[in-house]
């Protein structure tokens, strides 16, 4: 708040600037910094609700293109669909919370409290409504059965709903918009920050193990699969302004998200030692399968004898993300992330190190962000990476297998090769445990390097 | 005045006889005392003489006490023969050195010669369970256990018998010795035979490798799981040692075959004819169960052991390796705990209706609870809250121990057992070994309750159910069958087969 007068100033001066056409605003990827869930902006700023962006001329409106269609393409269902859920799942986010499964979950987390419902539980809501949704500064106007509403990826909207139709706003700097509360999600690296917050997690805002036990899914998120899967309420066209967009999206998605998972790593191993509530160690930063295996375990599906395994869903294929940059990288963050994998891969991890060990990744990753914007990416040589190390991969290694797949259709779509990885491929490849076998894996591994230009 | 000295005095001497008492626990732990006695292994072929242990049928019909001028008093000459042919036991040092065993020893790293002192040391952890652990090469009888015999003679005689040089010699001499007159007791203190017929020490004996005993460095830890050793299974005195087979007569046997002896069994043993030594056998066992696998608990929460603490050994293998699928019935128990913290095993106090105070039965589901809460508030439990509580829970064991010392089994008690078992056992879903061992446990409460009832129709059906579910005959499963038996187990249909089974029984 102390800064509003600056910021307005800002405001002032970047409106009167001359406008931008959309292609720079796009190719001019900014670092993507915060999300919601940390910037302080963000926090003290109102929910107004999606009724506010509804009226027809806004983005309700009817026609052909997204542009001014944007909330009705966002609760649009799907005509054949007797269910009727909408093709975009975050409009029932808050609904599936009063599900007979939500339900069962909340009385296993919260035995003690007969009367816990999973509808009013803010760490539920966080995600399935509202990073600020236990702010006072939430109007009645806004609908916390919308689900994740406009506000969830776009930002509170107290401050830019005015200004933002208004001519000069397009051309304002990412930074500035955000500063009014808006988040970036015209440039790739913005989105990724905004849907990493609850896809991979953030402080306050966790899928833990606790809550997998109790009937959670486990979170496995892969942007550029995940932008790929969901129904878009806007111009995909121009995203493609940008040709190697979603290369970008695959490369910029593994960098953000394995910071999102450092950062919630760190938060875990901190505030576990600060507050004996958090449990530690935090089983949900271990590979699932390392210990949910049936007994009867063959040779080939031994990792190590009987310690806990780092889970390397965020990281496995973080070294090729960084080569893909084109650019020189910090060579030291391998190094970063193995004494990561080095102070976890213990029984009773030391959580002042595993703290100080994942906080030098975000560091190092920040940085590599800073530098990232503009470099084109290597999509061919990426790609060509990718595919050895699938040859290499055990299919039996679900998690990794399942990442290079992800990767490798998401680079091959880049390209402009619509025969690469189908919807439902796509899908059960994201699905834990993985929604095939491994025979299944190795078909997709197979086929994705069949495809490949002599 | 002088009423507060009364209480004094009592106070004291209540307090001396605790001690007493405990301290006599403490010994009755223990193998012989070894002070004045000679430690020697003898190798199984110093046993096998065709007139001594090796007949190759028993030599005693019933009212037969001497045939060729041999007693047969205490036993009938084929006992090695029995083991010979059908017991795991000799196999268990030889398993080592083949197959899985092997393979297991490459991946632990284990290197050296399992037959000798002097380089085995690696293996010992092994052979604590395995095989014989020897400590000094002159400690063994040369012309019978050397180390080919030591990898093919298993857990041998002298495992369980007592290695003592003593009672070998005295026990063969010839008829009319004092031997035959000597209490069981006095057996085991003057000469160094292991009292087997004192259930506390059987079961201790059993309970050392089939649960774990860390003095005795009988321990699988989950390292050695890891490296492929089969799940240890629960462990049901009475059932184990049928399936074992017995290679011994039970009390009831031998008054059976020669009633004439009845005054020399009196006396040597002081069992008497209406004692049920099965039930005794079953709630000793259940309850030392229980407690060996608090004290490898109390043990591994040392402070020394701090470094190597969580020992995954000691919790519920299911508790992370079960097939992730939603709302399974792990999820719907009323005891379920905090999701996601994995607890102890179950197993050992599932038979607790056997040896609960009646008086006070709220007691031991207090103390497990105080220790089930430990590892619900932070993953795998804090070793300092869990040692104090552990430690009370095996108090609580010994105590029980004590009073089940006292209490005298009649087989008319079996009914009144069985009934309390499935009650108890029925007001929550239990987990595959749980549900094992009362099945076991309702197994051997029938046989001494209605002799002979599972051939009965109405009850044939429900039991041989129950059976298959749980994979109750020992000697027709493998480790890894009884594997996918536990990934297939319902708990719920347990719960049916049980409801079946009730139905099936007379009335109480």
């Amino acid at each position: 708040v102390r800064s509003y007068p600056l910021l307005l100033a800002t405001f002032a001066l970047l409106l009167g600037a001359a406008v931008a056409s959309r292609h720079d605003a796009l190719s001019q990827e900014p670092a993507p910094r915060s999300g919601p869930a940390e910037g302080g902006t963000m926090r003290s700023l109102a929910l107004l609700g999606a009724g506010s962006c509804a009226a027809a001329a806004c983005h309700n409106g009817p026609g052909g293109s997204a542009h001014g269609r944007e909330y009705a393409l966002a609760l649009e269902r799907a005509p054949s669909d007797r269910r009727l859920v909408t093709l975009d799942r975050h409009a029932q986010a808050y609904a599936v919370l009063s599900d007979p499964r939500a339900q069962r979950m909340e009385r296993r987390l919260h035995p003690e409290d007969p009367a816990a419902r999973a509808e009013t539980d803010t760490l539920c809501l966080r995600c399935h409504v509202h990073p600020n949704v236990d702010s006072s500064l939430v109007r009645p106007e806004f609908q916390r059965a919308d689900g994740v509403s406009c506000e969830a990826c776009h930002g509170p909207a107290e401050r830019w709903i005015a200004p933002h139709f208004r001519a000069g706003w397009s051309a304002l700097a990412p930074f500035a918009r955000l500063a009014q509360g808006q988040s970036d999600t015209r440039s790739i690296g913005g989105r990724v920050q905004v849907c990493v917050d609850c896809h991979v997690g953030a402080p306050g805002m966790e899928v833990n193990h606790d809550l997998i036990a109790a009937g959670h899914p486990r979170l496995s998120f892969e942007f550029a699969s995940f932008h790929f899967l969901m129904h878009k309420h806007w111009d995909l066209a121009e995203d493609r302004v940008r040709p190697d967009c979603e290369a970008r999206a695959w490369l910029l998605g593994q960098l953000i998200a394995a910071r999102g998972a450092m950062r919630l790593l760190a938060d875990r191993a901190a505030g576990a030692s600060r507050d004996a509530q958090r449990p530690w160690p935090e089983f949900a930063e271990y590979d699932c399968a390392a210990c949910h295996h049936n007994l009867r375990a063959t040779e080939s599906s031994r990792r190590g004898i009987g310690t806990q395994v780092p889970s390397r869903w965020y990281t496995g294929v973080l070294p090729e993300a960084l080569k893909g940059l084109g650019a020189a990288y910090n060579a030291s963050i391998k190094s970063a992330l193995a004494d990561v994998d080095t102070a976890m891969a213990t029984n009773r991890p030391d959580r002042g190190l595993v703290a100080e060990k994942a906080r030098r990744v975000v560091a190092l990753l920040d940085e590599q962000l800073e530098q990232t914007h503009s470099a084109a990416v290597a999509t061919e040589d990426l790609c060509r990476q990718l595919r050895q190390r699938g040859a290499r991969v055990s299919a039996r290694n679900g998690d990794e297998t399942a990442q290079i797949c992800l990767a490798v259709g998401a680079l091959q779509r880049a390209r402009g090769d619509t025969s690469s990885l189908d919807r439902a491929q796509i899908r059960a490849l994201l699905q834990f445990p993985v929604g095939m076998d491994s025979a299944g894996l190795q078909k997709i591994l197979d086929s994705l390097h069949e495809r490949e230009p002599r | 005045m002088r009423g507060n000295s009364i209480r004094l005095l009592l106070l004291v001497l209540s307090a001396a006889a605790i001690f007493f008492s405990r301290a006599g626990i403490r010994g009755a732990a223990q193998t012989p005392e070894r002070g004045e006695l000679k430690t020697l292994y003898y190798g199984n072929a110093a046993c096998g003489g065709a007139t001594c242990h090796g007949s190759a049928k028993p030599v005693a019909e019933p009212g037969q006490e001497k045939p060729d001028g041999m007693s047969t008093a205490f036993s009938r000459h084929h006992e090695l023969h029995f083991w010979d042919a059908n017991d795991k036991h000799k196999i268990a040092t030889r398993v080592l050195t083949e197959g899985r065993g092997k393979d297991m020893a490459q991946r632990l790293g284990i290197v050296g010669d399992l037959a000798d002192p002097k380089a085995n040391r690696a293996w010992r952890p092994c052979l604590a369970c395995h095989g014989v652990v020897i400590d000094d090469e002159r400690d063994v009888a040369a012309d019978s256990f050397g180390p080919a015999e030591r990898i093919a003679n298993g857990v041998s005689c002298v495992v369980c018998h007592g290695p003592h040089e003593e009672w070998v010699n005295e026990h063969v001499k010839p008829l009319g010795n004092k031997w035959r007159s000597l209490t069981r007791e006095q057996k085991q203190q003057q000469f160094g035979l292991t009292d087997l017929w004192n259930a506390t020490r059987r079961a201790e004996l059993c309970s050392s490798c089939h649960v774990g005993d860390a003095a005795q460095g009988r321990f699988v830890t989950h390292a050695m799981y890891a490296a492929g050793h089969p799940p240890l299974p629960g462990f049901e005195l009475v059932t184990f040692t049928v399936a074992m087979p017995r290679h011994w007569e039970t009390m009831k046997e031998k008054y059976a075959r020669l009633p004439q002896l009845k005054a020399t069994y009196d006396k040597v043993y002081h069992l008497g004819t209406g004692f049920s030594e099965q039930l005794d056998l079953l709630s000793t066992g259940a309850a030392v169960a229980l407690r060996n696998s608090v004290q490898l608990l109390v043990d591994q929460a040392r402070p020394a052991k701090e470094r190597d603490w969580p020992e995954f050994a000691l919790y519920d293998c299911y508790a992370c390796h079960h097939d992730l699928k939603a709302e399974s019935w792990r999820l719907q128990r009323a005891n379920a705990g905090k999701p996601g913290r994995p607890q102890l095993r179950e197993w050992p106090a599932a038979l607790a209706p056997l040896f609960v105070r009646p008086d006070a039965p709220a007691e031991l589901p207090q103390k497990l609870g105080d220790l089930h809460a430990v590892f619900n508030r932070t993953p795998f439990g804090d070793p300092l809250e869990v040692r104090p509580r552990a430690g009370a829970l095996a108090a609580w064991c010994d105590a029980a121990l004590d009073r089940l010392r006292t209490t005298r089994y009649e087989r008319g008690d079996a009914a009144k057992l069985l009934h309390a078992l499935i009650r108890e056992s029925g007001k929550d879903l239990l987990d595959f070994d749980s549900a094992r061992q009362v099945g076991w446990a309702v197994q051997v409460l029938l046989d001494e309750a209605l002799p002979g009832a599972g051939k009965a129709t109405d009850l044939k059906e429900p039991l041989e159910r129950l059976g298959r579910q749980l994979a109750l005959s020992l000697r027709e499963e493998s480790p890894l069958n009884t594997i996918t038996r536990r990934a297939e187990y319902d708990a719920f249909e347990f719960q049916r087969n049980l409801r079946a089974l009730t139905k099936a029984l007379p009335k109480q």
